[in-house]
């Protein structure tokens, strides 16, 4: 288990704050002096993630920059939709998405390809979180089963279409994005082909998807209070979830842990995009490059237990347990980011499929 | 006169109870677990959560704001609501169904279109008043209740009770609040006390209009079951329990008057 705990965790961020603010201050008053006054709106998770930036990120950022940024949580769903109601007069400046959305908000219209040059901490994003310059990624989840501690889970994927598994699983609901990842191990687990080639088989995939309904006991979409139930026994297995929702269980001592089947597992994004026409751009440049600075990211990632989308950065073998870092360790996890062009095209078919499978 | 009330019957409405007081003890139960996540039945006792839940400034905020915000719209909808429903069921005027059926269209629109149609309109007019936005949001929501509460109490008036006041001398605003205000008052209240609730309790409006700082309690309580879900949340969950149960007293003993004349 982890000693990572929150609260040591923030009165340590916090100390450390107040000792660098003074050094800080008066060179960052004078560089930053033109976002002084301005205000910005950015939408942003809830959860921990959400929490930390509120709590730690933006109170250090409007010191530095003398600005004012007011966070809306939420989640991607939702901020999209903001975007798209707001589009004509932009209310937001930056929003955080995963990365499923950045093909609609880009074919939409929502958001700006980032300005590269006003973004030094872009230099060490891995280009694979870039998204060809419209967002970067934020924070990296692993989405995988998770099980109850006291159960021994299944090598692969595979197995859970067993009757030994007979209502024992839970399963994400279609309306989150991780039901996406499942669909795709119900096309790999019929085909025999890998996640890279088994996304497209989806639409065939269905009576596959059937075959499992008899081992799910029921559906979830809220990954910690998932967590907590499988943590409970009141289901051994959950079919997937990312990380980020899963491990500060663990970390806490829950008996719920994850598992990596041989199949692979799927890399759960979250990003942050710059808004069209956002209202005071600059400031809201320097936010998202803020957001990648590398001390930023590394008290991000050790609070939210998610990996960083940036190089270099040193964690301790306690907190490497819990993450898929660096991009060698992503790699070697076979992390698959799906083709989400290719799906967003088609998952509201494939929602009202599973819809009529589960009856929800 | 007394009445006797049967031994089946009274066990019947036990068990009603019961079903429906059972949920309710639940998460109190889960609030006192001494566990760093939420267990049922509970281990151990402890009421640290709810230290932890009544020290948060958060959780303060947002417990503060939303008690500022129903409160505002409580009574913007009964300044509106009222007259609304005087005029509804004392004049005919033309479209006058029309009119019914615009006023409790948000009961039949999804809350969800509502918001975003609401977030649409305000982008449309460069509003960026967070507080002004969400107090109409919420008042377009809780203006039917008010209406359909107040227009069923007028209706119930006893239109000779005023015209025999009126006959003997009264002057109309001794008729009002002498003779129509005692009959209309469990209306009113009744009004306002499903206003209140039904801003206190919104969400699907305030996840649309809200900000980081207007951000009612239920925005809170959904952020904080997905930062971590431990037994503070059941903590706040009795705590709103304890809440609602409390205003009930309120009403009951301040007004004088119980919810189930209200309810009737």
């Amino acid at each position: 288990m982890t000693n990572i705990s929150r609260r040591s965790f923030n009165k340590l961020t916090l100390g450390a704050t107040a000792l660098a603010a003074p050094l800080a201050a008066p060179m960052g008053f004078v560089r930053n002096s033109w976002a002084a006054g301005k205000e910005i709106q950015i939408g942003i998770w809830g959860g921990s993630q959400g929490e930390f930036v509120k709590k730690e990120i933006i109170p250090a950022f409007e010191k530095d920059f003398g600005c004012k940024v007011t966070p809306e949580e939420g989640f991607t769903l939702a901020n999209v939709g903001k975007m798209r109601a707001t589009k004509d007069n932009p209310k937001y400046s930056v929003m955080f998405i995963d990365d499923v959305a950045i093909p609609i908000c880009k074919a939409e219209g929502l958001i700006e390809q980032l300005p590269k040059d006003d973004m030094p901490a872009l230099a060490n994003l891995y280009p694979r979180f870039g998204f060809d310059g419209w967002g970067t990624a934020l924070a990296i989840s692993v989405a995988s089963m998770f099980h109850n501690t006291s159960v021994t889970p299944p090598a692969s994927y595979a197995e859970l279409w067993k009757p030994e598994y007979a209502g024992k699983l839970k399963l994400v609901s279609p309306k989150n994005t991780p039901s996406v990842f499942f669909l795709i191990v119900a096309a790999a687990v019929k085909s025999g082909k890998p996640f890279a080639e088994a996304q497209y088989l989806i639409d065939d995939s269905f009576d596959k998807v059937a075959e499992l309904k008899p081992n799910i006991m029921n559906l979830f979409d809220n990954g910690p209070q998932a967590a907590n139930e499988i943590a409970q026994g009141q289901a051994d297995i959950g079919l997937l979830e990312l990380s980020k929702y899963i491990y500060p269980y663990t970390a806490k001592g829950a008996p719920v842990t994850m598992s990596f089947p041989s199949e692979g597992s799927f890399a759960g994004n979250n990003c942050q995009v710059l808004v069209k026409g956002a209202p005071n751009r600059d400031v809201a440049v320097a936010f998202m490059n803020r957001m990648l600075e590398t001390g930023v990211q590394k008290a991000f990632s050790e609070y939210a237990l998610t990996a960083p989308p940036v190089s270099g950065i040193e964690f301790s073998a306690e907190t490497l347990k819990y993450l898929a870092y660096p991009v060698e360790e992503m790699d070697k996890r076979g992390l698959f980011t799906p083709d989400w062009e290719y799906i967003n095209a088609r998952r509201s078919g494939w929602t009202e499929k599973m819809n009529a499978i589960f009856a929800v | 006169m007394s009445e006797t009330v049967s031994p089946i019957l009274r066990i019947v409405v036990a068990i009603i109870l019961l079903i429906v007081v059972a949920p309710l003890v639940v998460p109190f139960l889960m609030s006192i677990s001494d566990t760093a996540y939420i267990v049922f039945p509970p281990q151990g006792f402890t009421l640290k959560w709810y230290g932890e839940v009544l020290a948060n400034p958060e959780a303060q905020g947002s417990f503060l704001f939303s008690l500022e915000l129903a409160g505002i719209v409580t009574a913007v909808s009964l300044v509106l609501g009222i007259p609304c429903a005087v005029g509804l069921t004392r004049f005919r005027t033309p479209g006058q169904d029309a009119i019914l059926a615009v006023i409790l269209s948000p009961l039949i629109v999804p809350l969800i279109v509502t918001g975003v149609a609401l977030l649409q309109l305000f982008s449309m007019l460069g509003s960026r008043a967070t507080m002004l936005q969400m107090v109409i949001g919420h008042t377009v929501i809780c203006l039917p209740y008010v209406i359909r509460s107040v227009s069923a109490s007028f209706v119930l008036v006893n239109r000779n009770l005023e015209d025999a006041a009126a006959i003997l001398g009264a002057p109309p605003h001794v008729v009002a609040t002498r003779v129509i205000w005692p009959q209309v008052r469990p209306g009113i209240l009744a009004g306002g006390v499903f206003s209140f609730i039904v801003s206190f309790d919104d969400y699907p409006i305030s996840m649309w209009l809200a900000d980081g700082n207007h951000f009612p309690i239920p925005l809170y309580l959904y952020t904080v079951i997905e930062r971590s879900f431990d037994p503070s949340i059941a903590a706040i969950a009795s705590l709103m329990i304890l809440f609602a149960l409390l205003l009930v007293l309120v009403i009951e003993k301040v007004f004088g008057v119980s919810l189930a004349r209200m309810a009737s």
